[in-house]
């Protein structure tokens, strides 16, 4: 049944763009969808609290939960933080300013994100308004914290501003037509099939949200926003968002869309506003 | 403190990988006995993390962490008779289970070639 309802849903998504609001199975409206993907998950794991979504695949596995709690006593992340305050302290814009006199204070700088602005249509990303605020200053390219040119720069800049705002809640706010549409788009691109794999983000982490792939848990559709960037052990290293979204649709076998790209940054918008009301806990840890 | 937990890991990496590298070869060579050529060929591209990755998705006699997406594959000549059958699942998985199947499409997206398709079903019929 759940199966069924959950194609339906994929199906009523592909067929109208995620825009009509005529079928129940897909509304239209944001909060309506949120509150469908949070009952998917609770009724698939009714034991798990809704606080715990935010742990990701610990929330659903005690073992693996008790490893990951190890983890997390001298937590690898800290010394991304530090690396990070330092060059959000130290770094200058060629204007001689601090990014604070762009972005504002670091404390609750990353609550505040990913949101929809009114006056550009797009959906802003805390990565790229840093990348946008170097450029904006004409910084010269080569020094631009872009995904491309100096990855770790932005990933420890954006594991520290995670830092200062973990323990807050996330509220991803969507008040306008403008945000309405961005949320849909994100929802369509969750829902695409790509690659040669032709899966989408829900046929893993929604259908079969929990199950293994080999000896890993795949994660499930809710809390998979409000730890990042975060360190994977596997890779030994610090992940933004939009580089595990890009390696994640990449590896369905497609050329995947750029870091930062508008289409990336919608499926950001939607994957943000369903982690509404869970805790802020980055930057993460994951095995 | 950086410095031993990288030893350690690495440490921990390379006697998990030497562990299960002794272990699925011994696995490989106890249950390789009396496989065709070709289903050896299946067995390899079906347990391997490259193109086939059976292993990622459904439980296999020999496998070790096998996932639990797909149904354990299990008395395959009793369930698909007809070689076609089982073919064309794995060619297209769609045809059968209709466009909301997970499997990916082996065949029709050229993830596979037909003769390693062939392999894998040699493979599948000795499970």
């Amino acid at each position: 049944m759940k199966r069924l309802i959950s194609s339906m849903i994929a199906a009523s998504v592909l067929a109208t763009g995620g825009a009509l609001a005529a079928d129940p199975a897909n509304p239209s409206d944001p909060e309506e969808f949120r509150e469908m993907m949070v009952d998917f998950y609770a009724e698939r794991y009714p034991d798990v609290p809704f606080e715990d979504y935010n742990m990701g695949v610990y929330a659903i596995d005690e073992d693996a939960r008790a490893q990951w709690e190890e983890m997390t006593i001298f937590p690898e992340t800290d010394e991304y933080v530090a690396a990070g305050k330092e060059l959000w302290e130290e770094y200058r814009l060629p204007n001689g300013k601090p990014l604070s006199s762009c972005l504002g204070e670091a404390k609750g700088l990353r609550a505040k994100y990913p949101y929809f602005n009114e006056k550009d249509g797009e959906v802003h990303s805390l990565g790229l308004d840093i990348i946008n605020c170097q450029k904006n200053a004409d910084e010269d390219p080569e020094k631009v914290w872009d995904p491309k040119n100096n990855y770790k720069k932005l990933a420890n800049v954006l594991a520290y501003l995670a830092s200062e705002s973990a323990g807050m809640t996330n509220k991803v706010e969507i008040d306008s037509e403008g945000a309405k549409k961005a949320f849909n788009r994100g929802k369509e691109a969750w829902f695409r099939r790509t690659g040669r794999l032709d899966n989408s983000c829900a046929d893993c982490h929604q259908y079969h949200g929990g199950k293994y792939v080999r000896a890993e848990h795949l994660h499930m559709n809710v809390g998979n926003t409000t730890h990042f960037p975060l360190f994977r052990y596997s890779k030994g290293g610090m992940f933004t968002i939009h580089k595990r979204m890009y390696g994640c649709i990449r590896d369905t076998g497609t050329v995947p869309p750029a870091q930062y790209s508008g289409y990336l940054r919608d499926l950001e918008f939607f994957m943000s506003y369903v982690d509404n009301d869970l805790e802020l806990n980055g930057p993460g840890i994951r095995k | 403190m950086k410095k031993f937990t990288s030893v350690f890991t690495t440490a921990g990496a390379a006697a998990l990988l030497a562990a299960g590298m002794s272990f699925s070869g011994a696995a490989m060579a106890q249950g390789d006995e009396g496989l065709s050529e070709s289903a050896k060929a299946g067995k390899e591209i079906a347990f391997g993390r490259g193109a086939g990755n059976c292993l990622a998705c459904h439980q296999m006699e020999g496998g070790n962490l096998a996932g639990n997406i797909g149904p354990a594959l299990i008395a395959m000549k009793a369930r698909y008779p007809e070689r076609e059958d089982l073919k064309a699942v794995v060619h297209d998985a769609r045809e059968k289970f209709g466009d909301q199947t997970i499997m990916p499409p082996f065949g029709a997206n050229k993830i596979l070639s037909d003769e390693e398709i062939e392999n894998i079903v040699d493979f599948l019929y000795t499970l």
